[in-house]
């Protein structure tokens, strides 16, 4: 099994857990006047710091900035937000299987097959 | 802090402000209040709990997930009516009775956004607690 791959899982969560933080934030926010929705991304750069190995990855923080939409507008979509919530969510479980997988792996490996 | 305690905090300042939107429109008509004043409509304001520190380091203390939070309820603006009603007991000698200038329409207006905010917020929480669930969940199978 590939150390690596925990360890980004182990990150990937931390992300997705952030950027459930800050949709929460957005949503309890919907009724301030000119409030800028805030959003979290790190995909692209855990993507590039599994190119470069566990230190790098380890190292890694999620970056926080205001969210635009298409249309290049920084107010904030409340059916949008609620969207990414549940995606967010989706994804988190997701990785929780993958994670819990690989943890069963394991124990197929430590009882021997039995 | 953590998405359910900010979603509570979401949860708690649209509540107050439904009760604020309620007592104006219980006293749509209340021409005194306990200090012999005609009462004024209401309006709760709020933005994100930002404190005095983090607003220091400017732009990025913005992007800090710290909830939302009551900033106080202020009368607004224009807040009373007055209509020629000489018999009403609280008529001046000009025979004008002043009323609260509640807004009826926007009022419902308000408290339809604030209600479906606060949906809003309860639907945050079960997503989040969806998530706890699955990492609770993690190992087990």
């Amino acid at each position: 099994m590939d150390a690596i791959s925990s360890v980004l899982i182990a990150k990937a969560l931390d992300g997705l857990s952030m950027r459930q933080m800050f949709s929460a934030q957005n949503i309890a926010n919907a009724n301030t006047p000119g409030y800028k929705a805030i959003e979290v991304t790190f995909e692209k750069s855990l993507k590039l710091a599994a190119g470069k190995g566990i230190e790098s990855i380890e190292n890694l923080r999620p970056k926080t900035q205001y969210a635009q939409t298409a249309s290049g507008s920084t107010e904030m979509r409340l059916d949008m937000e609620l969207a990414k919530a549940s995606q967010t969510a989706m994804r988190y479980g997701a990785l929780i299987d993958v994670l819990g997988r690989q943890m069963a792996l394991a124990r197929t490996v430590v009882s021997g097959g039995q | 802090m953590e998405a359910l305690k900010i979603s509570m905090t979401g949860l708690d300042v649209e509540w107050q402000r439904l009760q604020v939107i309620a007592q104006n429109l219980a006293n749509i008509n209340s021409t005194r209040n306990e200090l012999g004043e005609v009462y004024r409509p209401q309006r709760l304001l709020s933005g994100p709990d930002v404190t005095f520190s983090t607003l220091l380091q400017g732009d990025k203390a913005a992007q800090k997930a710290t909830g939302v939070r009551v900033m106080g309820v202020e009368n607004t603006p224009n807040g009373v009516r007055v209509a020629f009603e000489p018999n009403h007991p609280h008529a001046d000698e000009n025979g004008m009775v002043q009323y609260p200038n509640v807004d009826h329409a926007a009022e419902m207006t308000q408290m339809i956004k604030a209600s479906r905010v606060y949906e809003a917020n309860l639907t945050a929480i079960s997503i989040a607690q969806q998530m706890y669930n699955r990492a609770l969940d993690m190992g087990r199978g």
